[in-house]
């Protein structure tokens, strides 16, 4: 949890100058790994544990009400890559599209690191280029 | 048209008084408008529901206000109505915590509201604009009492982590000082011929009027420091007018630089408050949001069935019949059946259930996604907002994650506690927050919060702080139509003898208006389709 090393009373404790310092600032940014328009991490574990483990629990172990969200660990549908990119991408029910806020390396390393972790043992090696590829697929499928 | 010349011609007023007064307040409403009274809402009073059959029943799935507001008016027109609800409350995402509740979210983290007696946050929607004329309407038929909501305050901040080394500036400096500074730059092209206008001589001496007014620009078209623009952007701290002798005397307050300003941002924030949605007076109700919630409980409560989560739904010629289960795995499940059915429930969790619907209002269910929110709660000891810097109600906005921070427009000049709504986040810093557990998600919003209010450290008591992806009954927090079209019409129209309601069934997305106009349409559709079918 590297967004909570400070104990909140020190953080709060910081003198006022504290504020005006950039480094501060970047730190901010950094703590949540985004911006308001993007997810700013690049390691498939971190973009996880940001994105995603919210609803799909820390473990991939999923979540359930009155609807669910899937367990990703142990799962046979993560076999084949486009299944996760399309609904990273496209949204599904409940997921929303992560299009706007995930690039073609971050949606790549996401996969990779579904298909290898959480249980889970395929692949693990998609690329920018396969997310690409299917991107423009979507914007093709939407046009025609 | 002519008149007696004795006789003054009746006003426009005095006309709708005596229409109002002949055939009753519905009349008159639809008088209103047909006489260009402007009237920013569908809305044309009580829905009139004649020539039910007998004996026909109604199922509504969920008992939030669109869910409440269907049962409320179809048993007044003579349906035999029940309602499902998954929750052991009635009310939905109309939501208001106060001390004592407790919830606990999906992933298991729980929250024990700790407010003090009388405070509460809206954790769900949070203000009533003033043209929402469907849920003013509820509000004022089912006595529910109403305060104005304060949305913009030019005491309020803007907050950039990168401009003016971190400080919050008041709104009112920077947005007297932008409109001052970009009306100079204009009213110094237009005086010396720059601008390649269309107006004529003499409509260029009256823009020129209006440009010196509004930016309050001196001779020179020049927007300074004076006494003239310290009566807009407010005076220095030192030298506000008083009386008597000493320190009585006013003195002009320095603008900000036009530099600075844009540098800062702050115009991408300076149009928040004045969308029509956002129009003063908005409103609340006293004591919270729920009091909506509570007002159509008291009307339906003995309608709904609590705790149970809809497990199938299904449809034949003839009718509707619904499989439930206990929500919380305790007590028994059942079969509800109907002639027709008011679904209300969010298409995130519909899109999962097993439902018999065509399939292209099933692939709508899963094409419409939701948007993300998180919202916190934050007790103070202390209204130091208010004592320490005179903000009384509005909003404050910050490029940092939290976005918002809001002063509670009730109890104000009290001198005790008050809770802000101490953050409103959206997009991927949501996920971020999502992603949290609620202790994490409090102290990162208390961080953040004491870089514009340093009070924070001292005056801080409890908090709570909701992701509304985590909310099991809903899984996200409102409706997020890329573009309606097509599949706004299949999901707004009735699928056999289903029809569904509520905010994502409107375009008023997130909002209770929205809720309350689908659930009205969804209540016609079913009533003509009972009456055909008698």
């Amino acid at each position: 949890m590297r967004y909570l090393t400070i104990p909140l009373l020190l953080a709060l404790a910081l003198p006022a100058g504290a504020q005006e310092d950039n480094s501060q600032v970047d730190a901010g940014r950094r703590e949540l790994g985004s911006t308001t328009e993007k997810f700013t991490d690049n390691e498939g574990a971190e973009l996880y544990r940001r994105a995603c483990s919210g609803c799909h629990g820390p473990e991939g172990e999923g979540a359930y009400g009155a609807g669910k969200y899937p367990q990703l660990a142990n799962n046979p549908r993560l076999g084949h890559a486009r299944y996760p990119i399309n609904l990273i991408l496209e949204g599904n029910g409940a997921m929303p599209a992560f299009d706007e806020w995930l690039d073609d390396a971050q949606v790549a390393a996401i996969v990779s690191y579904l298909q290898t972790h959480m249980g889970n043992d395929y692949g693990g090696e998609v690329s920018p280029e396969e997310v690409k590829r299917m991107r423009a697929e979507f914007a093709d499928l939407e046009e025609g | 048209m002519s008149h007696p010349s004795n006789a003054r011609p009746p006003s426009r007023r005095d006309l709708l008084k005596m229409i109002g007064l002949a055939a009753g307040s519905s009349t008159m409403l639809h008088a209103m408008s047909s006489l260009g009274h402007a009237r920013q809402s569908p809305y044309k009073g009580p829905i009139e529901l004649s020539g039910a059959p007998q004996g026909r029943k109604v199922l509504v799935l969920g008992a939030g206000l669109a869910g409440m507001c269907s049962a409320l008016e179809l048993r007044s027109a003579g349906y035999d109505v029940s309602i499902l609800e998954y929750q052991k409350r009635a009310g939905g995402r109309c939501w208001t915590l106060k001390g004592g509740d407790e919830f606990e979210e999906l992933g298991g983290g729980k929250q024990k509201v700790e407010f003090s007696k009388g405070q509460y946050i809206n954790i769900g929607p949070w203000r009533i604009p003033h043209h929402h004329l469907a849920l003013l309407d509820y509000c004022h038929r089912l006595n529910v009492p109403l305060e104005v909501f304060v949305q913009e305050n030019h005491n309020a901040y803007l907050h950039s982590q990168t401009a003016f080394d971190g400080k919050p500036i008041r709104y009112g400096h920077a947005w007297a000082d932008y409109v001052g500074q970009i009306t100079e730059l204009l009213a110094k092209s237009v005086d010396k011929g720059r601008l390649d206008s269309a107006l004529t001589k003499e409509d260029t001496e009256i823009l020129l009027e209006s440009l010196k007014s509004f930016g309050v620009l001196n001779k020179d078209y020049a927007y300074e420091a004076s006494l003239d623009t310290a009566e807009y952007r407010g005076y220095p701290d030192y030298g506000a007018p008083g009386g008597g002798l000493y320190d009585a005397a006013p003195e002009p307050s320095e603008p900000i630089a036009l530099e600075d300003l844009l540098k800062s941002r702050f115009w991408e924030k300076m149009r928040n408050h004045t969308t029509y949605r956002h129009h003063a007076p908005m409103f609340q109700p006293v004591g919270g949001m729920e009091e909506i919630a509570h007002a159509f409980a008291r009307e339906v409560e003995d309608l709904i069935t609590y705790n149970a989560k809809v497990d199938r739904i299904r449809q034949t010629e003839n009718g509707v019949e619904v499989e439930y289960s206990s929500a919380d795995g305790e007590g028994s499940g059942g079969v509800a059946t109907a002639d027709y059915c008011i679904c209300t429930i969010p298409f995130t969790i519909l899109s999962q259930l097993d439902v018999d619907v065509s399939p292209e209002m099933r692939r709508v269910m899963r094409a419409l996604h939701y948007h993300e929110a998180v919202k916190a709660g934050l007790e103070m000891k202390r209204r130091f907002w208010e004592r320490d810097e005179q903000i009384y109600g509005g909003i404050t906005l910050t490029d940092l994650p939290i976005a918002e921070i809001s002063y509670p427009s009730h109890e104000m000049h009290s001198n005790g506690p008050g809770v802000l709504l101490g953050a409103y986040v959206y997009g991927p810093h949501a996920y971020a927050f999502n992603s949290m557990t609620p202790k994490e998600r409090l102290e990162v919003v208390l961080e953040q919060g004491a870089r514009i209010h340093p009070q924070y450290r001292e005056e801080f008591d409890n908090g709570v702080v909701l992701s509304w992806h985590r909310v099991p009954w809903m899984l996200g927090c409102y409706s997020d139509w890329d573009d309606r079209g097509r599949d706004y019409e299949i999901a707004a129209t009735m699928d056999n003898r289903l029809v569904c309601a509520g905010e994502h069934i409107s375009y008023l997305p997130g909002w209770q208006e929205g809720s309350l106009l689908s659930a009205l349409d969804a209540v016609r559709q079913v009533h003509d389709r009972a009456v055909k079918e008698g």
